[in-house]
């Protein structure tokens, strides 16, 4: 018999899924730690977190640069002695920053395991801060800016952040090249003493984990002396977004124009929170979403278009549109993006439509818990954004049981035109 | 060790399977043996093209992606200068649907001038992005020219110039898919939470009947031995002055390459690597400064590039980084450096393969090299190469004679 290839075989759609709790424990200083077990795997991979990421600084780079120095030196090892230390181990390090979370994460083989840790708990909790070292990440920061500005993706990105959060607030500093050079190495030390503490801090464990493993943990971050820091860490909440809505940064000899399109929301609930996922999955948050399939599919634009909902926090949300299209098309492209936000607000999404978004959705969450690694970044996700599995459990819900009209309110409520803020780097012609 | 099961299908389609109950999902990779190096000196950037218009529908189905959402599915595509890959996951429950998506487009393309117009402007756009509107951005392609006057390696997978892609036709398209895309010329690799009896199955129903074609034999020219330096003076817009350095080395397959990945390593892999701690710490030459290989398939390239600080010249740095290379040739480096970087690459390597993706594409590309079950010897290739291994090969390429360089100039 020939092969029917022009039927499509039975699909079975996802009813569950299985996710993957962390069991949790504390230090003995009170520390918590979040542990996803895997026999199957040789290695441990470790996620130490801090209340340290951009939010909490109040000068610009800071945050990164107290990050980054970690590793330059502690009070018992060089920074060559650490670096030696780690590659001779196959360790892989990780330098983590966020916008609440800062800290580090380490790929460890497990016979190695007890070898490493004593000097991962040095530099994390007794950072010498050498000023050598110091004055050469600033240089080199400082080169790697100057190559920032020849890119309208940074140019635009940078412009962007500092209109919706506000040029003073610590997400949003608009900073110039030659400020990367002007930081004092005491602000890098204030800001790891309150920060870099042991009440700030939060510990993931994912991979081959086994008592000893555990033990050697509370070992050597359980202890209570080391730093402390006397009040909680708090977040400047009040953004200055500019009072312009329209940005445009001049770039002669640019062939594409960077694009960045958003605005904060600020939620409600958490029917609200899901959705706006639900309708920003549909917007632009996959290749079958209406700006992907307009914008490139469509029209050939651009290589790439999307749009972002982002917890930036439990109160608020970033929503961002980005691509890079060519000079020539550009106009066009934002033509196409205002009328595919307008049609957003003019009439809900069809049935079918939101039942392949749905469908995507679900697969798409089935594959956050692949393996023990992935995993842990669930809850390295959940602990920047201050939700805990109830969140998941409710988005999974809410992507079963809503409907077009539910979104549409959403849509109504939340997406007015007039409140976006809108940067273009490059140069805009036809 | 990685355990997989292997089949070859009556019309040439290589089978992989790889069981894996740690993961919710199957992940299925589909390799095709054509990249850049099969293009036409007058047609470049056409492998790259072409796995844009895969996506644009099959004699029998005419929208790939919507159907695999359905499932609950997730692809994408790459293209090198050796081979296309493409790759979905999706929930094993689902797998029917990825190889009924897959087998008809290895079957037949449904070559729709819409789509073909479309992603000729998507590609010329991705061109811009990676290459025309970045800085530094042409300077690989222009390293790549230099290095190499025979061999298709000459170009990148985005292609020589524009004009190129805006002058690909219908024609040209047709031509490309019945030379180079068969099962014949494929390797289908399935990792995940599936039944290695049931996936084989599954899989002869819906690839079983596509023929066997005719794949024209690659005639692809040899690239002549270097004998005397080459450089290239590009001045651009840059607010630093670029070096970059490339060196000719062996293929994949030889054993040299491993001793050359190892002094890659030694030279600039982690933080206590050579680079970091003498070109970037002490002596503060470059801002930043790497050394890696070309795996490729044919003889590849051993490369250092780096961006200068702007208070040092081109010698300066050109002395430094050969100081570090002929310590390398004069044998200057401990044992326990040796015993770093293989550490290093054996836990690269475990990391690599924590993940189905990988262990799909890793088989299908050491089976495309010759045999999957090469993936398990890696780790002894590592670990068995000498002191006498790393200064032989060491010798081979650090040779002034054997360099293309290429000097980014800033004109600020």
């Amino acid at each position: 018999m020939k092969l029917k290839r022009d039927i499509m075989p039975p699909i079975s759609d996802i009813e569950n899924i299985n996710i993957q709790y962390p069991e949790n424990l504390q230090l003995d200083n009170g520390i918590p730690v979040y542990i996803i077990k895997s026999s199957a795997i040789k290695s441990v991979r470790l996620d130490v977190l801090f209340s340290a990421g951009q939010w909490f600084q109040a000068e610009p780079f800071v945050s990164t640069y107290t990050n980054l120095i970690l590793r330059e030196g502690s009070k018992s090892y060089s920074g060559k002695e650490i670096a030696d230390k780690l590659d001779y181990f196959g360790v892989f390090s990780e330098n983590i920053v966020q916008r609440n979370k800062a800290g580090m994460g380490f790929f460890i083989l497990s016979k190695y395991f007890d070898k490493v840790l004593p000097l991962i708990a040095d530099i994390l909790q007794n950072p010498s801060f050498p000023l050598s070292e110091f004055e050469l990440q600033k240089k080199n920061t400082h080169q790697k800016l100057l190559v920032g500005e020849e890119k309208v993706a940074f140019l635009a990105a940078k412009k962007y952040r500092s209109a919706i959060y506000g040029n003073t607030h610590p997400l949003g500093f608009e900073v110039k090249p030659e400020d990367a050079l002007k930081t004092e190495i005491e602000s890098l030390q204030k800001f790891a003493a309150e920060h870099y503490t042991q009440n700030n801090c939060s510990i993931i464990l994912s991979g081959n984990v086994n008592s000893e493993v555990i033990s050697s943990i509370n070992k050597y971050f359980g202890k209570t002396c080391w730093s402390k820091s006397h009040k909680e860490a708090s977040i400047n909440t009040k953004f200055t977004p500019s009072a312009e809505k329209v940005h445009i940064i001049e770039k002669k000899d640019a062939v594409q124009s960077a694009i960045k399109i958003g605005m904060l929301v600020k939620p409600e609930s958490l029917e609200d929170i899901n959705g706006l996922k639900v309708l920003n999955t549909l917007f632009g948050g996959f290749f079958g979403s209406r700006l992907m399939m307009n914008l490139r599919e469509d029209k050939g634009y651009t290589y790439g278009i999307g749009s972002r909902l982002s917890m930036i926090n439990q109160n608020y949300a970033e929503f961002t549109i980005s691509t890079e299209t060519g000079t020539d098309v550009c106009k066009g492209a934002l033509h196409e993006i205002y009328s595919e936000l307008e049609k957003l607000i003019e009439k809900s999404p069809t049935e079918e439509e939101l039942d392949l978004v749905k469908k995507y959705m679900m697969g798409n969450m089935l594959s956050m818990f692949d393996g023990p690694f992935m995993s842990a970044n669930v809850i390295r996700a959940l602990l920047e954004s201050g939700f805990d599995y109830s969140y998941l459990e409710s988005k999974i819900e809410y992507i079963k049981s809503t409907d077009i009209n539910k979104l549409y309110e959403i849509a109504t409520k939340f997406f007015n035109p007039n409140s976006l803020f809108q940067v273009v780097a490059g140069k805009c012609l036809g | 060790m990685l355990k997989f099961i292997n089949h070859t299908l009556s019309n040439g389609l290589k089978l992989i399977i790889i069981p894996d109950t740690s993961t919710p999902l199957v992940q299925v990779n589909v390799l095709y043996k054509v990249g850049a190096r099969n293009e036409h000196p007058d047609r470049t950037g056409f492998a790259h093209l072409f796995e844009h218009l895969m996506f644009g529908g099959s004699a029998n189905i005419p929208d790939y992606d919507r159907p695999l959402q359905l499932a609950g599915g997730e692809n994408n595509a790459f293209t090198n200068n050796d081979i296309t890959n493409y790759y979905i996951s999706l929930p094993p429950e689902n797998l029917d649907i990825a190889l009924w998506l897959e087998s008809d487009r290895m079957n037949e393309l449904a070559f729709t001038p819409k789509s073909l117009e479309t992603q000729r402007q998507v590609v010329i756009e991705e061109f811009r992005q990676r290459n025309l509107n970045q800085p530094y951005g042409d300077a690989f392609m222009n390293l790549r020219d230099l290095a190499y006057k025979k061999h298709p390696y000459s170009w990148s997978t985005i292609g020589k110039c524009i004009e190129h892609i805006k002058d690909a036709s219908m024609e040209d398209v047709k031509d490309f898919f019945y030379k180079h895309y068969a099962p014949n010329n494929a390797i289908l690799s399935i990792a995940g939470n599936v039944d290695p009896v049931r996936v084989y199955e599954r899989v002869k129903h819906w690839f079983g009947d596509i023929p066997k074609r005719n794949i024209s034999a690659a005639i692809i020219p040899e690239e002549p031995v270097q004998t005397k330096p080459r450089t290239l003076t590009l001045e651009r817009d840059v607010p630093f002055s670029g070096l970059y350095m490339a060196y000719h080395m062996s293929d994949r397959l030889n054993p040299k390459y491993y001793a050359s990945d190892l002094i890659s390593d030694i030279l600039s892999n982690g933080k206590s690597s050579w680079f970091e701690q003498i070109l970037i710490k002490e002596k503060q030459i470059f801002s930043s400064v790497d050394a890696y290989i070309l795996g490729s398939y044919d003889p590849g390239l051993f490369v250092i590039s780096g961006k200068l600080h702007k208070d040092k010249t081109y010698e300066e740095a050109e002395h430094a980084i050969n100081e570090l290379t002929s310590r390398i040739t004069n044998g200057d480096f401990s044992k326990t450096e040796l015993e770093k970087v293989k550490n290093r690459s054996i836990a690269l390597r475990q990391l690599s393969l924590s993940s189905v993706e990988n262990k799909a594409f890793e088989t299908a590309f050491f089976e495309f090299l010759g045999d999957a079950g090469l993936i398990n010897e890696e780790d002894k290739k590592y670990i068995n190469v000498s002191s006498e291994d790393i200064i032989f090969t060491a010798k081979e390429i650090f040779n002034t004679n054997n360099c293309s360089t290429l000097y980014y100039k800033s004109k600020k």
